[in-house]
């Protein structure tokens, strides 16, 4: 029995550091490429490595679309991230991509791109897979979106920095950690400011004189500054019923009006996977869905069209395009965000495929990720070279993520067959022993049809 | 041969299975087991797929057909009396069948092409009359339906009176075709129109349905649409491969003067597929331009031909002694032509659709016809072809998606044949220029 009771009460233990290290005669200190090649926003993957020049071409079309400047006209309201005819669209980067824009904005609110003049802040939207057909459902995700990566948290800093409540000295101390400072009511307390009645109620009054309705200027002036309390406090409890009804009202009215007393310029919701809530549509749906982005987006009569504030970057997933064109077209669209035809390609940021000439860097990277700094091998392919790269390339079709997972698997696959260099002929064994993968009206024209090319009855 | 005739077939019975992997598959079986019964064989054939649809277990009616052609083709035998019903008699391989097993999938469809054309006649004399319905088109030919803008309401079932809106979509249609692929459909209007009606009345007189729902009730109304294009279809699988051909006074092949046609609408609709996987046609009932079956010949009747890109088919020949020669082109001589033509077409369509990335299965139908390949062949050179853009110095990208498009979830769409590449089923297609 005291066996069984030690059993249960097990908690998992960290491996003793004596292990071995099987790459160790490569000069890595683990397996350089990741197992799982995705990342998810928050966690550890959030920071697989990252290389800025590999998608250099698309930042700076990301840039000349989505990021206002002085210098410039204004940016897109609506604007698209798709394959250029890049094969696989998972595995792209299109995700990686999407969280170093994010990560980069955030970083000091947009001052590096967009200048002085405006300060921004993006939000990463995930859709839910059989949770994001209607309207409401994706207001929610941008409202939770918001809420978890700290737009909202921010906002309520800023104000509570503007509120004059806060002496300057105090505020001084605040600008390296702004989330354990001015974002935490233990640390305002103990620095002597009456967070409770004084500071919370002048936002509170401010919010509501600029608009924002009074239960929610109350929940954000209390609870905003920390996304885990505005969450059990406010998110929590709005009920379906209630995001059906209000949940547009919350995203762009109340919150537009948050971000404006607060400073903000403008508001990024880069929204990845957009086939997860296309696909799931039916005709009716996403018809109406489409004009309810028109409505929210364009000109209909909310506090975000009057100013112009959210800009909708769309993850277009290739077969989204061709289902989403009709109902475009028909809400009139397209002369706000051409989705097809000759003006897409003013809307979109194409994303190209990787080639020879960027996968040996990108290789690099993860490479060097798992090597000591000290390591003579930096900067060096080892123990691949040139023709395996090329091969593992060619054969996940340039998508990088596919590329990282055969060369995750040839590492391991050299520690089990004790490889001492890893080639072409490698990689196309690896390759080979990969498990199947699972199987993934119009007026008809009279115009006559081309003749075939070769004749059979000649020499073919 | 029989003069100037094709021979009569020796049996007019062919299986209602369409999938030509079961012939090896039974045969592998029978080998492992050494010997096998169609009951045995239903039991342990493999779960397989018809286009997209999942298909978890054979009838027993396909079990049974498929043992008796493979009986009669001389690949399995009889081991007990024939006096056992089909389903539990015990059959093992013959040598000649046992030699199949042994053989590639390319060299197993030609060996079935053969097996199929002794038996059956039809693979030869389909690929013939192709030519011969339209041989200044190489053979293409189209089956016309309703035009897809014609959409009428339901109608009650006794109300299925010939009217004259149904006889101008008929007529329309045979022009589209005509129009579209001059010589593809070469039926005089009123012979056409003649026929469509009596189909139409045929089907007429047929027994109303009863729901698949708990009610059981007979349904009260048709499609009109669906109806004529049954109609449309069974008049032109009459009078296009009817025993005399279209134009001529005489048969061409030996009907012993029984009036039996050599197809049934019935038995079209399992030949069409079963040609298509033997590579000797390519047929499609969704070419974006074509409203009907377009089908068109990807092997010939002549004395000689170069070779590359033809491949002589020993043992199929015309009354005129000719063979049958495939249209086999290999990549490294047409490569160029093939991925022009993808291009081209991706081009047309993508411009018409209004997006990059188009129905794979559109272009495919086109490519195919324009560079007169086998679906089985597409597939291989689309495969080249998407390899050669991801090499240094490509021009172009191509890619390809497995997404399963709407229009392929239900209907004809579910069954439409993908593009196969190493195992995965693809849909979508878009190309690109890469920048440099």
């Amino acid at each position: 029995m005291a066996g069984e009771a030690a059993d249960w009460l097990r908690r998992p233990q960290v491996p003793p550091s004596s292990k071995e290290n099987p790459f160790e005669r490569f000069g890595f200190s683990r397996n350089p490429f990741p197992s799982k090649p995705s990342v998810v926003i928050g966690s550890e993957g959030d920071t697989l490595p990252y290389l800025p020049t590999l998608r250099a071409q698309e930042e700076q079309r990301f840039e000349e679309l989505m990021i206002p400047r002085p210098d410039r006209s204004t940016s897109r309201a609506i604007a698209f991230l798709m394959d250029y005819a890049t094969r696989r669209g998972r595995g792209i980067g299109k995700t990686v991509f999407l969280n170093h824009q994010r990560k980069r904005i955030m970083s000091d609110l947009g001052r590096s791109l967009a200048g002085d003049s405006y300060v921004l802040f993006a939000v990463h939207i995930l859709p839910l897979p059989g949770g994001s057909r209607k309207f409401w459902q994706v207001a929610r995700l941008i409202a939770e979106g918001m809420s978890e990566q700290g737009a909202i948290a921010r906002a309520l800093w800023r104000l509570r920095a503007f509120s004059t409540i806060i002496p300057n000295e105090i505020l001084s101390q605040t600008a390296d950690n702004p989330e354990d400072t001015i974002g935490n009511d233990a640390w305002l307390r103990k620095q002597g400011v009456d967070v409770d009645f004084q500071l919370a109620s002048y936002i509170r009054t401010e919010l509501i004189q600029g608009g924002v309705r009074p239960e929610v200027a109350k929940a954000l002036a209390y609870f905003g500054h920390d996304p885990f309390a505005w969450w059990g406090s406010f998110l929590a409890h709005q009920t379906d019923s209630s995001w059906r009804n209000e949940g547009t009202k919350l995203v762009f009215d109340d919150l537009v009006r948050l971000f404006i007393l607060a400073g903000f310029s403008k508001g990024l919701l880069l929204v990845d996977e957009v086939e997860k809530i296309v696909t799931e549509q039916n005709m009716q749906e996403r018809r109406t869905f489409v004009d309810l982005i028109r409505y929210y987006f364009i000109d209909g009569s909310c506090e975000n069209t009057r100013h112009d504030f959210y800009s909708l970057f769309l993850t277009i997933h290739p077969y989204v395009q061709e289902l989403l064109v009709p109902h475009w077209e028909a809400a009139g669209l397209d002369r706000f965000a051409a989705l097809s035809r000759e003006f897409a390609q003013e809307y979109t940021v194409y994303f190209h495929p990787l080639n020879q000439e960027s996968a040996e860097p990108l290789v690099r990277v993860y490479l060097d990720a798992a090597r000591p700094s000290e390591s003579p091998q930096r900067e060096l392919l080892t123990p691949f070279d040139r023709r395996a790269v090329e091969e593992a390339l060619v054969r996940s079709g340039g998508v990088p993520g596919k590329m990282l997972e055969l060369l995750h698997h040839a590492m391991e696959r050299a520690v089990d067959k004790q490889w001492s260099s890893i080639g072409a002929e490698q990689i196309h064994q690896v390759f080979q022993d990969r498990p199947p993968e699972q199987p993934e009206d119009e007026e008809i024209s009279t115009t006559q049809l081309p003749p075939a090319h070769p004749d059979l009855r000649g020499n073919g | 041969m029989a003069g100037n005739w094709w021979k009569k077939p020796e049996s007019r019975n062919v299986g209602f299975f369409i999938d030509l992997s079961l012939y090896s598959e039974a045969l592998r079986i029978t080998a492992e087991r050494g010997s096998i019964t169609a009951s045995l064989l239903r039991q342990e054939l493999s779960q397989r797929t018809r286009g997209l649809m999942f298909v978890e277990r054979q009838s027993k009616r396909v079990a049974a057909d498929l043992v008796r052609e493979l009986q009669e083709f001389g690949w399995l035998k009889r081991m007990n009396g024939s006096g056992q019903p089909i389903e539990n008699a015990l059959y093992t391989l013959t040598p000649d069948g046992s030699q199949i097993l042994g053989s590639s999938n390319q060299e197993t469809r030609r060996l079935l092409a053969v097996a199929m054309h002794r038996r059956f006649t039809i693979p030869g004399w389909f690929v013939s009359r192709l030519w011969k319905v339209n041989p200044a088109g190489q053979g293409e030919v189209i089956l016309p339906s309703p035009p897809r803008d014609w959409r009428p309401q339901a109608r009650p079932w006794e109300k299925k009176e010939w009217t004259s809106d149904l006889a101008a979509q008929a007529l329309k249609a045979s022009k589209m075709a005509q129009s579209i692929c001059p010589g593809s459909f070469p039926i005089e209007d009123k012979t056409w129109v003649q026929a469509v009606r009596r189909m139409w009345d045929h089907l007429g007189t047929w027994e109303r349905k009863r729901r698949a729902d708990a009610s059981g009730e007979r349904i009260s109304t048709f499609s009109p649409r669906g109806r004529l294009a049954l109609a449309m279809r069974s008049a032109a699988v009459e009078i296009l491969f009817g025993a005399i051909p279209p134009g001529q006074s005489r048969p061409d092949i030996f009907s012993n003067f029984s009036n039996k046609p050599p197809l049934y609408p019935r038995t079209f609709r399992v030949w069409c597929p079963r040609l298509a996987d033997l590579e000797l046609i390519f047929y499609t009932d969704r070419h974006p331009d074509v409203a009907g079956r377009l089908i068109f010949p990807t092997a010939v009747f002549r004395g000689e031909a170069p070779h590359p890109p033809f491949e002589k088919l020993q043992g199929i020949q015309d009354p005129d002694d000719d063979f049958l020669w495939l249209h086999q082109p290999d990549w490294e001589s047409q490569g160029h032509l093939f991925l022009n033509t993808l291009i081209q077409t991706h081009r047309l369509i993508s411009r018409r659709v209004g997006t990059l990335y188009i129905s794979l299965l559109d272009v495919r139908d086109e490519v195919c016809r324009q560079v007169r390949l086998s679906a089985t062949l597409f597939d291989e050179f689309l495969a080249c072809a998407f390899r050669e853009s991801l090499r240094p110095g490509a021009t172009v990208s191509i890619s390809i998606e497995s997404d399963i498009r709407e229009d392929q979830r239900s209907g004809s769409g579910l069954t439409r044949r993908p593009i196969w590449i190493d195992g995965v089923p693809y849909s979508l297609i878009a190309i690109g220029k890469i920048s440099s």
